[in-house]
C-alpha cells in the first residue's frame, strides 16, 4: 500500500512539473521574438534577401552614380554585365549596369566578351553581398537566383563607396530579380510627340489592328490597374475624372474611377501590355519603374494589338512617364 | 527555502470530497467552454482556408469580390479564358475549367413542402467540378445528369446538418424540394474538412434554367504550376493579365484560398464574440474558484499558523497551496479535454456559408490544459495571501 502511495505521489509530481515545463515552454514560444533578418552566411541564404515585390523609385545607375552618399540605403536598377567578369569568382559581387549608356551594339558573337567596356564608368555599379564578418561571402553568385549576365536586378543596399562620378559599391539589403526582363529602350526620356488621349482615340472609334499610334492617358480605371508579375496596365483618358477630382468625394482608391459607370470607363480606356518576341506578355512589374503608380500621367507609343468588341490592347514600344 | 511535502498538498484535497468535487467540476466547465470556442473558431477558419484549391484561381464579377452569389458573368467566359491562358491543366484533352453558378436557395426534405425551408448553398456545376475541386468524391451514387425532366442533385455529407434532419432523410433515392420544386438525390459526396460538404450540387443547365437567368456566378480554373526551366506552366498573374486584355468581361481574379481568407475574415466578428464570451464564462468560473478555495484555505488558518510556527516560510506554504488549487483544476482540465476529444470534435454546426465540424485539435487541447492551469495558479493566489496575513499569534488564536 505503502508502495503504491510512493509511486503516486512519485507521478503525480512528474505530471506537475512536465505541466509547469510545458506552460513554460508555451509562454517563452510565444514572447520569444522572431529575427526580423536572417543572417546571410551562405550563397543559399541570399534567397532570404529576394523580394517577391518590385521595389519604387529605384534609380538608374547613372542618376544614383551623381547623387548617392556614403552610408545612405538607396535603391538602383540595373542589368548585370553582359561579360565574362560580371560576376567576381568565389565572391558574392557582381557588375550592375545601366544598359542605356552602352556606347557599342552588342556583339554579334553569343559568346560574352570579356569585359563590359563598351559600358562607360558612370554606368556600372558593383554589387556586394556580405557576410557577418562584413566581407563578401566567399562563393560565385553566376547562375544562383536568377542572377546571369543580362539580368534585370532593383538592389536596395548601403553606399559603402560614391565618389559622384564613376565609382558606386553598394552592399546589398534586399533584391528583386524579375523573372524576365523589359525591352532596352522601353522608358523614354524625350516625351514622344503628337500623343491623342486616350478617350479622344476611343471616342473616334477609328482604332484597327497593327494601327501605330501615341496615346496620353492615366494609370486607373480598376482597383488594380496593374497587373502583379506581368507588364500589363489599363490607361484611361481626361473624358473622364478621377473620383479624387470630384469636390467632397473621400475614396480611398480614387484611380478605381468608381463614381463612373462601368461602360463609361470601358468606352475611355485601354489595355496596354508590354510583349516579348514571342508576343507574350514580359513577366515583370511595371508598377514602380520610373515612378510609375496608380493616377500616373503616362505617354505611350503602342500598336494596336486588338479593338474587337468593346476593349483595345495595345503593344507598348515606348513609355514615357510624365513628370 | 525549506518546502512543504508534495503529499500535503494531496492529501489536503482528500479533506473535503464535495469541495474538490466543485473545483474539478468548475475547473472541467470552463475549460470545457474554452474548448467549444477555441474549436468553433479553428474549426470554422480550417474548413473556409481549406475549401480553396491550392493552384485554383476564381474568376468572378468586378464589384462582387465579397461574394460569389452576388456575381454575374457572361455564360462564354469559360471558352473565352480556356482558349486564351496557356498553362490551365488538363486531363485527357478536358480542360480544368469549371463554370459555376452559386445561390442560395430555400431548401425543405421530401416533396411535401410542410417543413420549414432552409437557406442551403446551391452549387450549378459542369463535370469539370469534379476536377477541379479535387477535395470533392462521390461517395455514393451518381453524378447529376442535366435535362431530360428528371431533376437531379447531389448533396455533401452535411446537408443534412444544414438542413436541420437526420442523414438518413438525405439519402440517394431521398427528395428535395427547392424553391418549390422537387429534385431527386442520386448521390452524396463528401470534400472533408471543407464547407463545400454543406452544399447541393445539381447541373448547370438545370440550375441556370431553375435561377432564371443566362449568366454563370464564376469559373474557376486549375493551373498547371509554371515551370521556369520548361516555360510551360502558368500563374495567377497569366489569368489576372487576361482580365486586364478582356475588360469588356468585366471579370475579377482571386485565388480560391484569398477567396475563402476573405471571407473568414469576414467571420471575424463572430469569432471575437466566441472567444469574449468564453473569456467572460471563465472569468465568472474564476470567481467560483477563488470562492471554493477561499473557503478551503479559510478553515485552515490555525494550521497554517502551525506551519509557520514550526518554520515553514510563507512562500513555501503558498506554493503548497497552489500546488493544491493546481491538481484540483488540472485534473478538471484534463476530463474536459478527453470530453473534448471523445465527444465534442467534429460536432457539426450550421452557419451562414454552410456547415463545419469543431476542430478540438492540439492547439486547442493546449489552450485548454494552459487555462487549467492557469485556473489553478490566480485562483489560489488572492486566499492564500489573505488566509496567511495575519500574523503567528493571531493566526493560532483563529477559530
Amino acid at each position: 500500500m505503502q508502495t503504491v502511495k510512493i509511486k503516486l505521489m512519485a507521478s503525480m509530481r512528474a505530471m506537475t512539473l512536465a505541466a509547469v515545463l510545458l506552460g513554460g515552454a508555451a509562454g517563452v514560444g510565444v514572447l520569444t521574438p522572431q529575427t526580423a533578418h536572417a543572417q546571410v552566411k551562405s550563397v543559399a541564404d541570399v534567397k532570404t534577401m529576394l523580394k517577391p515585390e518590385l521595389p519604387a523609385g529605384a534609380l538608374e545607375i547613372t542618376a544614383a552614380m551623381k547623387s548617392a552618399k556614403v552610408g545612405e540605403t538607396i535603391t538602383v536598377r540595373g542589368n548585370v554585365a553582359m561579360s565574362k567578369d560580371a560576376f567576381v569568382e568565389n565572391r558574392a559581387m557582381f557588375t550592375l549596369v545601366d544598359e542605356s549608356t552602352r556606347k557599342g551594339c552588342c556583339p554579334p558573337s553569343e559568346k560574352l566578351p570579356d569585359t563590359a567596356c563598351d559600358i562607360p564608368a558612370e554606368g556600372r555599379a558593383t554589387i556586394q553581398i556580405v557576410g557577418a564578418n562584413g566581407k563578401p561571402l566567399r562563393a560565385g553568385l553566376n547562375g544562383e537566383h536568377g542572377l546571369k549576365p543580362g539580368a534585370e536586378v532593383f538592389v536596395t543596399g548601403k553606399v559603402e563607396s560614391a565618389n559622384g562620378a564613376d565609382a558606386l559599391v553598394l552592399t546589398a539589403v534586399s533584391m528583386h530579380v524579375p523573372k524576365a526582363p523589359l525591352p532596352s529602350g522601353l522608358f523614354v526620356e524625350k516625351q514622344p510627340e503628337n500623343a491623342k488621349d486616350v478617350s479622344e482615340v476611343r471616342k473616334s472609334g477609328a482604332l484597327k489592328v497593327g494601327d501605330e499610334i501615341v496615346l496620353r492617358g492615366r494609370v486607373g480605371g480598376s482597383k488594380e490597374p496593374f497587373v502583379a508579375g506581368r507588364a500589363v496596365l489599363t490607361l484611361i483618358g481626361r473624358g473622364l475624372k478621377a473620383c479624387n477630382e470630384n469636390p467632397d468625394d473621400k475614396c480611398a482608391k480614387p484611380w478605381d474611377y468608381c463614381c463612373e459607370t462601368k461602360e463609361d470607363i470601358l468606352a475611355n480606356s485601354v489595355t496596354v501590355q508590354v510583349v516579348d518576341a514571342k508576343g507574350q506578355i514580359v513577366r515583370t512589374d511595371l508598377k514602380g519603374r520610373r515612378g510609375l503608380k496608380e493616377l500616373s500621367e503616362v505617354v505611350v507609343v503602342a500598336k494596336v494589338a486588338s479593338a474587337d468588341g468593346k476593349g483595345v490592347v495595345v503593344n507598348a514600344t515606348a513609355v514615357h512617364p510624365v513628370q | 527555502m525549506r518546502l512543504l511535502p508534495f503529499d500535503y498538498a494531496v492529501r489536503n484535497l482528500g479533506r473535503s470530497p464535495s469541495r474538490l468535487f466543485l473545483s474539478v467540476a468548475g475547473a472541467a466547465m470552463v475549460v470545457l467552454l474554452i474548448l467549444v470556442a477555441g474549436g468553433f473558431v479553428r474549426g470554422m477558419s480550417q474548413a473556409l482556408r481549406a475549401t480553396g484549391g491550392e493552384h485554383n484561381v476564381i474568376l468572378m464579377g468586378a464589384g462582387s469580390e465579397e461574394s460569389v452569389e452576388r456575381s454575374e458573368i457572361p455564360a462564354a467566359t469559360p471558352g473565352v479564358l480556356a482558349a486564351s491562358v496557356q498553362g490551365i491543366r488538363t486531363r485527357a484533352g478536358v480542360a480544368y475549367v469549371s463554370p459555376e453558378v452559386h445561390v442560395m436557395l430555400p431548401v425543405t426534405v421530401g416533396t411535401g413542402g410542410m417543413a420549414k425551408p432552409r437557406q442551403v448553398m446551391l452549387r450549378g456545376v459542369s463535370p469539370a467540378a469534379a476536377l477541379v475541386h479535387e477535395s470533392v468524391s462521390l461517395t455514393e451514387g451518381r453524378w447529376p445528369v442535366a435535362g431530360g425532366g428528371a431533376d437531379e442533385v447531389i448533396v455533401g455529407r452535411m446537408a443534412g446538418t444544414v438542413l436541420g434532419v437526420a442523414e438518413s432523410d438525405v439519402q440517394v433515392g431521398r427528395a428535395i424540394t427547392i424553391d418549390g420544386r422537387p429534385w431527386t438525390i442520386v448521390g452524396r459526396f463528401s470534400a472533408p474538412g471543407t464547407v463545400v460538404e454543406a452544399e447541393v450540387w445539381l447541373p448547370l443547365a438545370d440550375a441556370m434554367t431553375a435561377t432564371k437567368r443566362d449568366t454563370i456566378s464564376c469559373v474557376v480554373v486549375t493551373l498547371d504550376p509554371y515551370n521556369e526551366a520548361t516555360g510551360e506552366g502558368a500563374e495567377f498573374a497569366d489569368v489576372a493579365a487576361f482580365t486586364k486584355t478582356r475588360p469588356d468581361l468585366e471579370l475579377v481574379p482571386m485565388t480560391e484560398r484569398e477567396y475563402y481568407g476573405k471571407l473568414a475574415s469576414f467571420f471575424g466578428p463572430i469569432k471575437v464574440v466566441a472567444w469574449v464570451t468564453a473569456g467572460l464564462i471563465a472569468v465568472g468560473g474564476l470567481f467560483g474558484g477563488l470562492n471554493t478555495m477561499y473557503a478551503a484555505f479559510a478553515s485552515r488558518i490555525r494550521e497554517l499558523g502551525t506551519l509557520q510556527a514550526i518554520g515553514y516560510r510563507r512562500l513555501a506554504i503558498v506554493w503548497s497551496m497552489i500546488q493544491e488549487s493546481t491538481l484540483a483544476t488540472a485534473a478538471g482540465g484534463l476530463i474536459a479535454c478527453a470530453v473534448g476529444v471523445f465527444l465534442l470534435d467534429g460536432v457539426a454546426v450550421r452557419f451562414s456559408m454552410g456547415a463545419f465540424g469543431l476542430k478540438i485539435d492540439e492547439a486547442v487541447i493546449g489552450l485548454g490544459l494552459l487555462t487549467g492551469l492557469a485556473l489553478g495558479v490566480v485562483g489560489a493566489l488572492p486566499p492564500a495571501i489573505r488566509c496567511l496575513k495575519p500574523t503567528i499569534p493571531v493566526a493560532l488564536k483563529a477559530v
